[in-house]
Order: structure tokens, then C-alpha cells, then sequence
């Protein structure tokens, strides 16, 4: 505690001009950025999984199931940066008893609970059943226990049930796609619907969080999919590389025009808060803002990528700026949401002055335990790996009502 | 219905059972009575004890002195405002010999110049002005680091502001 | 090929889970959900409706307020949590604001800017504004914070999951997070004092009575009178949050 003040005491000598002195401490701290940073991750994955379901994007087969796994993945630790940066994190459990339903906060539990077991959970077990079921035969130990779990002890496999399995699955991910929109889209109201914030109070707030959110999730899929085939010693398929590479392209345009328009449209507007808000930009947010946000994570894969529309170098080297720009947007917009989160918190709802965020490397909501909140997820993506792993599955059996699907999507 | 989806729909009963079972033993009592709140909470928040007594537990003891401020500029003042809270203070009083008061329940008499400056200390902020110009305040000022600035020669102390005015009667 | 007798086994199984989730479904039917109305309007019935007034014209900085807030009520003594405080406002000849509050305005202000640089000078006391379209209370997602029906925002701490939110939304920067309790803790009007009759501790510490407590609805109040008498204004009136607290001579430059 002596710490805790002894800190508290360093920001109160950094202040700039005034602030409430109840601001001085910053209470959303790097936790509650990789919570929607997280979130984002799970939706744009996601939603490029359904390109190839629902939109029939067949070249991206080879990232089908690893897209899907690694939202599972992400889905599952998603809330937890939040809830174990609650001050009472054993109350968590109150949300969803006594939600308030005027609440963005308590809201986003149920929709977090509807995309993870109405979503998620059921298109991966539809997608799995048949194979889990044929692999449960050659199983040992904890792997066919799993198995005999996760199939619910039904053995079917018979034409009739695969050909439910498969337009179950087709159906759930066509309600997928909207319950992606709306969990990353919501995490966004969170923050867009606080009007005593104005860097946060913006009606675009959550269709940006949606573009970015598919920006992410793409680009983590894009750097999974390359190291998971790295360690599997398999190559990669280019042609799969170089679709995503498009839609990241696209959805790139499209979210930078998005945050383009908010910043546009605020610079224009200049409300009371405006000149608070360009202090902050060019002040404390430079580098998080400028420099890595909009140049490294935006800018430099925005023009490679469109370069690369007109001119395809080497194989050997668009797969070495596909990896390096992976890395770059998910860095980007990590960044983003930083610049949201904490620079929402840097400046005085009174707009006389700033406070500073003084992060910690240790403790609840120290850098350690975000880093481990990220890596989590590749821990628990590994386990499903080596539990549903995609490049094991069982060719499908040629069946008929799948080419009735296929005209049926494209009607 | 295929046999996986009747298993499925188990599950889900069973899941959505542990929930509903789970909401009505978690939440309190009290909650949605009044309000999507505990409704037990504003007792809670009611029974917090006091630590300021009032003017009213004052005049029990110190009757005296509260006459005699009632005559003055600081009439109106609270006691407690300068003596910090009493509520323990007096209700040990009422209870136990006052002659063997504790030390722990005495209350402060504070004596400073920086004390009196909290009000007293010439401010601008402090003063508005009338339609002629003529400066109004609420309180008398003086400035503080100026008035009377005498310093003791054998402890090196500034003079007090209370070796010349009286605080119960400035 | 399973046996008639598993089957039944199952359906027995089936039935009776159903039985049982129905069961605990009309069970809880006895603990409904939440309305979705916000509380935007005053809410009907009889009882007090407090308020508050703030005289600033009176208002002489000794921060008494600050320190008696403190010391009537759990809020800790380190200078970053505050349920009330005082800010000197100073606009200087030039056009620009300063504006300071040292540790809240405990322990009294210094004049920090020469008579002749200033236009104007003025303390502000700063406090929960109680409204009652209380953004902070619109956020809470599990209902730990709330409006009693006489009008005083609350925190419920045994029931507050310290997630911030509340705070993030109050436009007044007047909720901060316990450093110990670990929960959010903000102005409670000194509700176990008005319960009893007193006056919120820092109505009553204030040496110029320029803090005036009182009930909205009672029209022969004195803190009806003050709003009648003054030309009373609203701390940020463009967020609509419904503040009770009615500042007189509120100048342009206080946010």
C-alpha cells in the first residue's frame, strides 16, 4: 500500500496544469486495453473463418478451422484481463445475477456468453463431431476421455446426421457473422456511450472497434497460420496468403478511413474539449499515436499491401512481408486500443490539465500479468490444436446436399 | 431430431439449470426491491456511525464558552470545524469522570498562524466588489506572512495570532 | 443397437431435467429482472428529495469542508481520494485560467498570482452533484450504485465489484476507487447524519454557510428560497445528467 502511494505521489508531482484530484490515479489501466485489444482479436478471427463458409472463399480452406480455433482461444480469456482487474474479482459472478440492463458492461457478459456457447462453441463441436467420433476409436488415455466428453456420448455418423452437422454449422455461422459484429461492436459502446468522455464519446466508437477488431483478427490469423506451419514443417499456401493479404488490404482502407472521419470530424466540430484533445494528441500520445498506431501499424502495411496488389514479388519474399506486416497491425492496433483506453483516462474531464499513466511491471495490473494474459491464448490454442487438429481430419465424404448449399449461397 | 442435437439440448438445459439455480441462491435478498439495488443498502449506509457530535453535545459540557463565542464575529462558527470531530469525545464524557478524561479524546486547540490564515489570510479570491468599488469580504483579512510579524528571539518563533486576539472572541 | 431400457432410461432422464430446470425457471420468477427504465425523472411518492446549494460568492477557501469530509467518513487521508473538495480559480488579466486545489483545499489556499495579473478570483466547493440522471449510476452493470428514492446517490460496498466504470462516467470526477476496500466510494450526503436529523458534515462545518443542504420539495425551504432568490446554475448542463446541486454565481470558466 505504502507503494501504491509512494507511486501516486511521483504522478501528483508530474501533473500538467489541473485535474480533479480524484483523477490523479489512473484506474483503466494496461489490462483494460488488452481487453478489447483480445476481443478484437476473437471477432476478426472469426469473421474470417465465415469468408470461407458462408461467402465460399474456397482458397481459404487451409486457415478454415485454424481461424476458428484461435477465437475459441482468444474467446476464452477474453474477459479475464477484465476480471482480474476488478477491484472485487470474486464478485465477478454478479454481472451476470444482477445484470443492469442499462449497462453497456453487463450487457457485453451475455453477449459474451451467447457468442461463446451459442457461436463458437457449436460450430467448432458440428464441425468436429464427425471426427472426433473417428478419432475417439484410435484414442488413448486423457485424449479419448476428452473425446467421449466432448461428443456428448452420441455415435452417430451416419449420412443423415453429417448432412444436420453441416448446415447446422452453416447456419450458425451465418447468425455468427452479426454476433460478431455485435460483441466487438459492443465492446466499442462501452467506451463510445461514456458522454463525460469526450475522446471516448463518438458514435463511430464501435464500428471502429468492429474494423479494427476484423483488422486484428486477420492479421493474427495471417501470423498463426505462418507459424503453425513453421513448427508442422509444412508450406504455407500462397494463394490462401495472398487472399487474406486482400481482405486485410481492404478492411485496412476501411478502418483507417473510419478513424480518419472521427478525427475529422472532431478537428472540425472543435467542441469545448477540442483544444485539451490536440494537446493530448500532440503531446502524450505522439508516439503512441503517430508513430505507432498510425505510421508502423497503419500507413507502412496500408502501402505495401496495396503495392502489392499491383506487383507480386517472390513467393519466398511476399511471405516474409506478410509475416512482418502481420506483426505490424496486430502491433498497431494494440496500439489503438492503448491510445483509447488510457489517453481517454491522460487528460482532466475538467480539460484543465493532464495526469500521467505510470505503468508497473509487477502486481494485478502490471505489464507481467497483460503479457500473460496474451500468451495464454497460444497456450490454449496449442491444447487445441493437439485436441482438434485441422490437418487431421477426415476427408468429407462426397455428398450431394453440398452442392445444393453452395447454389443456395450463391442465389 | 437427430440423437446429437437432443444431447446437445441437455447440455444446454442443464447449463441454463445451474444458471437459474445459481441466480436465486446469489442474489441478495433485498435486491429489486426498491430499485435494481439492494434495497439493504441504504440501511447499511445509514447505520455508519457519526464522529461529529454537533453544537447541541458541546453545550452540555463547555456551556460557558459557547456563550461567550455567541457574543463574537465567530458566533456562527462550528465548534468542530477548529476542534476537529467530538462525537467520541463526548460521549465519553457522558459516561465517565471527566476528570480523568484520556488524552486520546482530547481535542486539538489549534493555535498556529497558519491556522487562523486558512480564513484569515489576505486572498484575492476572497474578496468581491461592490457596484463602487469597494472591496466586500465575508471575513476580516489580514496578510499573514506581513501583520505583526514579530519573531521571538529565544525560541525563534513567529508571534501567534492568538497572544493578541482571542479565537472564541476576536 | 442400444435396448428399449436405455431408451426409456433416457427419456425418464430427460423428463425429469426438465421437470427440475422448469421448476428452478418459475423459482426465480420470484427475483425478476430489473426494469429498464433509467431513473430520469424525479421520482413520484412522498419523502424529502434533497438537494444542495452552493453559495460561491460566500465560499472563503478554508477547506474545513475537505478536511471534516474526511474525518466524519471512511475516505482515506492520502491526497488522491476526495468526496468533496475546494478549487481556487484564478483568471488571470491575460485571458488564462488557473485553476489549483492542493491536497483538495485541506489546509487553506495561497494567493499564487499577483493582485495586478488578476481579472477575477473565486473559490469553487466541488462535491457529488446527485443527479438524477445520474450517468454513473446508468453504467453500473451489477446495480451496486443507486439513487434512494429521497434522491442521494449510494454505493452499496458489499455489493460493488470495483470495475471503475462509475467512475469513468462521472462527468465531475467526484468517485474515486478505495485503496483499500477495493470498491467505489463517493459523496453519500453523509446520509447516516441527514437520517438523523444533521446536516451533512460539510454543510455544518462551513464557516460562512455558503453550503445550504435542503429538500427540493418542500417550498417554504431554505434551499428552495436560495435557488428562488439566486441566479443558480448547473455544474456541465450540456451532458443532461440531472445534477441537484445549484451553484449561485457559477462563472464560465468552471468545469
Amino acid at each position: 500500500m505504502e507503494h501504491h502511494f509512494q507511486r501516486l505521489y511521483e504522478v501528483l508531482s508530474q501533473v500538467e496544469g489541473y485535474i480533479y484530484p480524484n483523477e490523479i490515479e489512473l484506474y483503466w489501466s494496461v489490462l483494460i486495453v488488452q481487453y478489447p485489444f483480445i476481443t478484437g482479436l476473437v471477432a476478426g478471427a472469426f469473421i474470417l473463418a465465415s469468408l470461407e463458409r458462408v461467402f465460399n472463399v474456397k482458397v481459404l480452406r487451409p486457415t478454415y478451422h485454424l481461424a476458428l480455433l484461435t477465437a475459441l482461444a482468444f474467446l476464452i480469456v477474453a474477459v479475464m484481463p477484465l476480471v482480474s482487474h476488478l477491484g472485487k474479482p470474486f464478485r465477478a459472478f454478479e454481472i451476470m445475477m444482477t445484470p443492469n440492463l442499462n449497462s453497456a458492461m453487463a450487457i457485453f457478459g451475455f453477449v459474451y456468453l451467447w457468442y461463446l456457447t451459442v457461436v463458437l462453441l457449436l460450430e467448432i463441436w458440428f464441425d468436429y463431431r464427425r471426427d472426433m467420433i473417428l478419432w475417439l476409436d484410435q484414442a488413448r488415455g486423457f485424449k479419448r476421455f476428452m473425446y467421449q466428453i466432448l461428443t456428448l456420448g452420441s455415435r452417430d455418423i451416419s449420412p443423415k446426421a453429417l448432412r444436420f452437422d453441416d448446415k447446422a454449422g452453416y447456419i450458425i455461422t451465418v447468425i455468427g457473422i452479426p454476433s460478431a459484429f455485435l460483441l466487438h461492436g459492443y465492446v466499442g459502446f462501452i467506451f463510445g456511450s461514456i458522454k463525460a468522455n469526450p475522446w471516448w464519446s463518438s458514435v463511430l466508437m464501435p464500428v471502429i472497434f468492429l474494423f479494427s477488431a476484423m483488422v486484428s483478427g486477420i492479421a493474427l490469423v495471417l501470423f498463426i497460420y505462418m507459424v503453425v506451419s513453421r513448427i508442422r514443417k509444412v508450406t504455407t499456401d500462397i494463394n490462401a496468403l495472398d487472399i487474406i493479404g486482400k481482405f486485410l488490404f481492404y478492411i485496412l482502407i476501411m478502418d483507417f478511413s473510419l478513424e480518419a472521419l472521427d478525427q475529422i470530424h472532431r478537428i472540425y466540430e472543435a467542441e469545448e474539449s477540442f483544444d485539451i484533445l490536440h494537446l493530448l494528441v500532440n503531446g502524450k500520445l505522439f508516439f503512441s499515436m503517430f508513430v505507432f498506431q498510425i505510421f508502423l501499424g497503419t500507413l507502412v502495411p496500408l502501402l505495401t499491401l496495396g503495392f502489392m496488389q499491383f506487383y507480386k514479388p517472390a513467393v519466398k519474399v511476399r511471405k516474409t512481408i506478410y509475416f512482418i506486416i502481420s506483426l505490424l497491425v496486430l502491433f498497431g492496433i494494440f496500439y489503438m486500443r492503448w491510445n483509447v483506453v488510457i489517453g481517454g483516462q491522460l487528460f482532466s474531464k475538467s480539460f484543465y490539465g493532464f495526469t500521467i499513466y505510470k505503468g508497473q511491471l509487477i502486481g494485478a495490473e502490471g505489464y507481467l500479468m497483460a503479457w500473460f494474459w496474451f500468451v495464454i491464448p497460444f497456450a490454449i490454442l496449442a491444447f487445441l490444436l493437439w485436441l482438434l487438429p485441422p490437418w487431421k481430419r477426415h476427408p468429407e465424404p462426397e455428398k450431394e446436399p453440398d452442392k445444393k448449399l453452395t447454389q443456395d449461397t450463391a442465389s | 431430431m437427430p440423437d446429437q442435437v437432443k444431447r446437445l439440448l441437455v447440455a444446454f438445459a442443464i447449463f441454463i439449470a445451474i444458471f437459474l439455480l445459481a441466480r436465486y441462491f446469489l442474489i441478495p435478498d433485498s435486491f429489486g426491491e426498491l430499485g435494481h439495488y439492494r434495497a439493504d443498502a441504504i440501511g447499511d449506509a445509514e447505520a455508519y456511525p457519526l464522529s461529529h457530535a454537533g453544537r447541541e453535545a458541546c453545550i452540555k459540557c463547555h456551556g460557558d464558552v459557547v456563550e461567550e463565542i455567541s457574543y463574537g464575529f465567530h458566533a456562527k462558527l462550528s465548534c468542530e470545524g477548529c476542534h476537529g470531530p467530538a462525537y467520541k469525545h463526548a460521549y465519553y464524557a457522558e459516561l465517565a469522570d471527566p476528570q480523568n478524561f484520556p488524552d486520546s479524546l482530547m481535542l486539538n486547540k489549534p493555535v498556529e498562524r497558519d491556522f487562523c490564515a486558512r480564513c484569515h489570510d489576505r486572498n484575492r479570491s476572497r474578496i468581491r466588489f461592490a457596484s463602487d468599488s469597494t472591496e466586500i469580504s465575508q471575513v476580516t483579512m489580514v496578510d499573514v506572512s506581513d501583520h505583526n510579524h514579530f519573531i521571538y528571539e529565544e525560541t525563534n518563533e513567529i508571534i501567534r495570532c492568538v497572544e493578541c486576539h482571542y479565537p472564541h472572541s476576536p | 443397437m442400444k435396448s428399449n431400457k436405455e431408451k426409456s432410461s433416457r427419456r425418464n432422464f430427460l423428463k425429469t431435467g426438465v421437470t427440475l430446470a422448469g421448476g428452478v425457471f418459475a423459482a426465480t420468477l420470484i427475483k425478476p429482472f430489473n426494469g429498464v427504465v433509467i431513473a430520469a425523472e424525479e421520482p413520484k411518492g412522498p419523502g424529502p428529495w434533497y438537494g444542495i446549494g452552493i453559495d460561491i460568492e460566500k465560499c472563503i477557501g478554508c477547506g474545513t469542508c475537505a478536511a471534516s469530509c474526511k474525518q466524519e467518513n471512511p475516505v482515506p487521508p492520502e491526497p488522491f481520494y476526495f468526496r468533496t473538495w475546494v478549487e481556487q480559480y484564478t483568471v488571470k488579466t491575460d485571458g488564462s485560467v488557473k485553476v489549483e486545489s492542493p491536497n483538495g483545499g485541506i489546509g487553506g489556499f495561497k494567493q499564487t498570482v499577483p493582485d495586478e495579473e488578476i481579472f477575477k478570483a473565486f473559490f469553487v466547493p466541488k462535491m457529488c452533484n446527485h443527479c438524477y440522471k445520474s450517468p454513473c449510476t446508468q453504467v453500473c452493470p451489477v446495480g451496486a450504485t443507486f439513487e434512494t428514492p429521497d434522491g442521494v446517490n449510494l454505493v452499496d460496498k458489499s455489493y460493488c465489484i470495483g470495475c471503475g466504470y462509475c467512475i469513468q462516467a462521472c462527468p465531475y470526477g467526484c468517485r474515486y476507487m478505495h485503496p483499500t476496500e477495493h470498491v467505489v466510494d463517493k459523496c453519500t450526503l453523509c446520509y447516516h447524519r441527514i437520517k438523523e436529523g444533521l446536516l451533512p458534515v460539510c454543510f455544518e462545518v462551513c464557516p460562512t454557510k455558503s453550503k445550504i443542504f435542503g429538500d427540493l420539495r418542500d417550498p417554504d425551504g431554505e434551499l428552495v428560497a436560495f435557488i428562488k432568490n439566486h441566479t443558480c446554475r448547473f455544474l456541465k448542463p450540456h451532458l443532461n445528467t440531472g445534477p441537484k446541486l445549484y451553484y449561485n454565481a457559477l462563472e464560465e470558466e468552471v468545469r
